[in-house]
């Protein structure tokens, strides 16, 4: 009976998707017109910030957290969320760094088996995907919540990763050429890591757009039994969705480990609060069902920009701490005014 | 418990219809009580220090800290889990509330020092800023109908980067060291007794005595649990949902606060970094005392009882010298297995409403 109802209401608010897919679309073009507008105001402000260098720092510092952003953003259109993303950075970060030829630490327990490059990183994204898998699997048969469920994994993945370094740095001595290039190389003068978030950014829009598992992600969020009741497989495409995200993370460790050149305890940690950030700037919304890849994009970048910003003015960490925190609330506010305006 | 409600004669019709409901929840706290029991057995048998009065002690203050902090969020989960109601910002807020007190003090040793307040006003100030920024929380989360765990998760990162600001303020460098000082006011957090009871054990006692009357036998409290049940429920039956989730989170706050006063005070320092993680184990506090995440159930017996136990884990593992990587798979491992508890048995009395409705 109430299932019915629900489906009606589906029926009659077809109509109204139109509309709603032209909200995301004015979205988009409001945070991107913010973005443009900082870029103008800090380039007037600061002839430093418009170098081309200074984009292409901000660019790289971008690429590691908005290729998790973009995961984030489909487990998000869902209505889950994921808070174990920092710890999975830092773990499958150790885990490959310590598979790789060259790689030093401390501690016994680090790996002493050592693998050619690829076969490393493809060992590192298959943990990454696995902490997604168990994520999904967790959230879909037990039905909690996903930030409890997900809040759990976080420190349990931290815990292995404590076990793993034994708190011990893992360091490079010498790191090789191999590795080095996903952190620290070039193709064609742009940083691998840009690439790599390009490639990413590219796939789930591609992913979330022009695929049915996409139509499949909105529906979802938008409503899960009318989705469940049109046949569509809602624990399947909540799993995927997970272990997307998982991988992507894993990927975002590797890069970053090679980039610092070294795996320790602390990497990774807080990167939940940037990428949900991200994503909530770039008019996503956390009640599922709503947002976009293209948006999360635009979303990253601007909280990339204003922290940019603020080292260039030279303002400390502390600082930083308190301006995102500030924006993450901002953000989530204007999205719940605009909800209720368009309730109303 | 049972006793209360029967002295009560308005709510024993309630009581007697839901009693099967009832009965679990003394029972989880009966099993939490054996299981205390059987840990302390355990800890005594690795290591016999464990029952040594220190070592009690400890375990005491520990466990207040947690608990106080605990029975601000057991406050706001029961109130607000319809909609998601969590706090992620206590560990933040704790370490805000420490370094205010701290660092209005003056007292620091090698540090600027800008102000000297007294210890009595330094600590209201922090309470004020805490229950403050609290109340901020809870007016984004009714005003604007905000996911909460979405807004304490920025409240918590604003905490965290004030508590910076306030320490690098008051010792007058932006390092990350803490300020480290001394005050006869702070020491009785750390140092205190009542007899042979720890001071803040008394105030954790009696905070917890207080909230459970106002939980079970104000208008005030049992709106709280109308609430949490269902939120439209509780806006239809005349309760101002907007100022009671705002009053809720403010509670949290200064709960938070003060757990932090205490936490400054047993070490005689702030730091910066001081109580990161520590909303984990204040959640684990509350949903292992059977407060139910969906909201609308909980209890605040089960909430000293589950800080008690926390504390004993704490305690125990470190005294047996288990490395703290394994105090974290230990701790994620009990939190995931609670709420999987919790989960099932949502489940099993949603499926009985349905048989008795059938």
């Amino acid at each position: 009976m109430s299932s019915t109802a629900q489906l009606d209401r589906q029926v009659v608010e077809a109509p109204k998707r139109g509309l709603a897919r032209l909200n995301i679309q004015l979205e988009n073009i409001a945070s991107g017109i913010v973005l443009v507008l900082l870029v103008i105001v800090l380039g007037a402000v600061s002839p430093a910030f418009l170098s081309f260098s200074n984009f292409l720092d901000i660019a790289r510092v971008v690429a590691i957290t908005g290729i998790i952003a973009v995961g984030m953003t489909l487990v998000i259109i869902t209505g889950g969320i994921d808070l174990s993303v920092g710890s999975t950075v830092g773990l499958v970060g150790a885990v490959t760094a310590s598979l790789v030829a060259g790689s030093v630490s401390d501690n016994a327990l680090v790996s002493g088996v050592k693998l050619p490059v690829p076969l490393a990183v493809l060992v590192g994204l298959a943990v990454g995907a696995l902490i997604g898998l168990i994520n999904g699997l967790i959230i879909t048969r037990t039905k909690i919540e996903p930030f409890m469920a997900t809040l759990g994994t976080m420190i349990f993945v931290k815990g292995l990763l404590y076990l793993y370094t034994g708190g011990y740095p893992i360091t490079f001595d010498p790191m090789p050429h191999g590795y080095a290039f996903l952190g620290q190389g070039a193709m064609f003068g742009v940083p691998t890591p840009v690439v790599f978030f390009a490639v990413a950014v590219a796939v789930l829009w591609w992913l979330s757009r022009r695929m049915s598992v996409g139509r499949a992600i909105y529906a979802i969020g938008g409503n899960p039994e009318a989705a469940r009741l049109s046949g569509l497989k809602v624990d399947r495409t909540k799993v995927f969705v997970y272990t997307l995200l998982g991988l992507l993370a894993g990927l975002a460790g590797i890069i970053l480990t090679s980039r610092q050149a070294s795996a320790d305890t602390v990497i990774g940690t807080g990167f939940e609060l940037i990428a949900i950030s991200g994503v909530v700037i770039g008019g996503t919304s956390l009640t599922g069902g709503r947002g976009s890849v293209i948006g999360s994009l635009i979303g990253v970048f601007i909280v990339g920009v204003i922290q940019n910003a603020l080292n260039l003015f030279g303002a400390s960490t502390q600082i930083q701490y308190v301006v995102t925190g500030l924006v993450l609330l901002l953000a989530i506010s204007l999205d719940g005014i605009a909800r209720r305006r368009r309730r109303t | 418990m049972s006793t209360l409600l029967a002295q009560n004669p308005g709510r024993q019709r309630e009581a007697k219809a839901s009693r099967t409901r009832r009965l679990p929840i003394q029972g989880q706290q009966l099993a939490l009580v054996v299981l205390i029991a059987l840990l302390a057995a355990v800890f005594t048998t690795q290591s016999p220090e464990f029952l040594s009065v220190a070592s009690i002690e400890n375990l005491l203050r520990s466990a207040s800290m947690f608990g106080i902090v605990g029975l601000g969020l057991t406050i706001v989960v029961i109130s607000t889990g319809s909609i998601g109601g969590i706090d992620l910002s206590v560990g933040s807020m704790m370490a805000l509330g420490g370094a205010i007190g701290a660092g209005l003090l003056g007292t620091a040793f090698g540090a600027a020092n800008p102000v000297q307040l007294p210890a009595a006003l330094s600590m209201l100030i922090a309470l004020v800023v805490t229950a403050a920024l609290g109340a901020l929380s809870g007016l984004l989360i009714s005003l604007l109908k905000l996911a909460p765990f979405a807004v304490t998760l920025g409240m918590m990162s604003v905490a965290r980067g004030l508590t910076y600001l306030v320490i690098a303020w008051a010792i007058g460098s932006s390092n990350t060291a803490g300020v480290t000082f001394s005050d006869p006011l702070f020491d009785v957090f750390g140092l205190g007794m009542v007899g042979p009871i720890p001071t803040i054990t008394v105030l954790f006692l009696v905070l917890a005595a207080l909230i459970a009357f106002v939980l079970k036998a104000t208008t005030f409290g049992r709106s709280l649990f109308v609430l949490g049940g269902n939120a439209e429920n509780a806006r239809l039956a005349g309760i101002n949902v907007r100022r009671t989730i705002i009053i809720v989170f403010a509670l949290s706050g200064l709960l938070a606060g003060l757990g932090g006063l205490i936490l400054t005070g047993r070490l005689s320092s702030a730091s910066p970094l001081a109580a990161t993680g520590y909303e984990l184990e204040v959640i684990m506090v509350a949903v292992i005392g059977g407060t139910s995440l969906a909201g609308g159930r909980g209890s605040i017996l089960g909430t000293v009882l589950a800080a008690i136990l926390v504390s004993e884990i704490d305690t125990g593992l470190d005294m047996m010298n288990v490395d703290s990587f394994y105090q974290y798979l230990v701790k994620g491992t009990i939190l995931v297995v609670a709420v999987v508890l919790d989960k099932a048995y949502q489940a099993r009395s949603s499926r009985k409403l349905v048989q008795q409705s059938a």
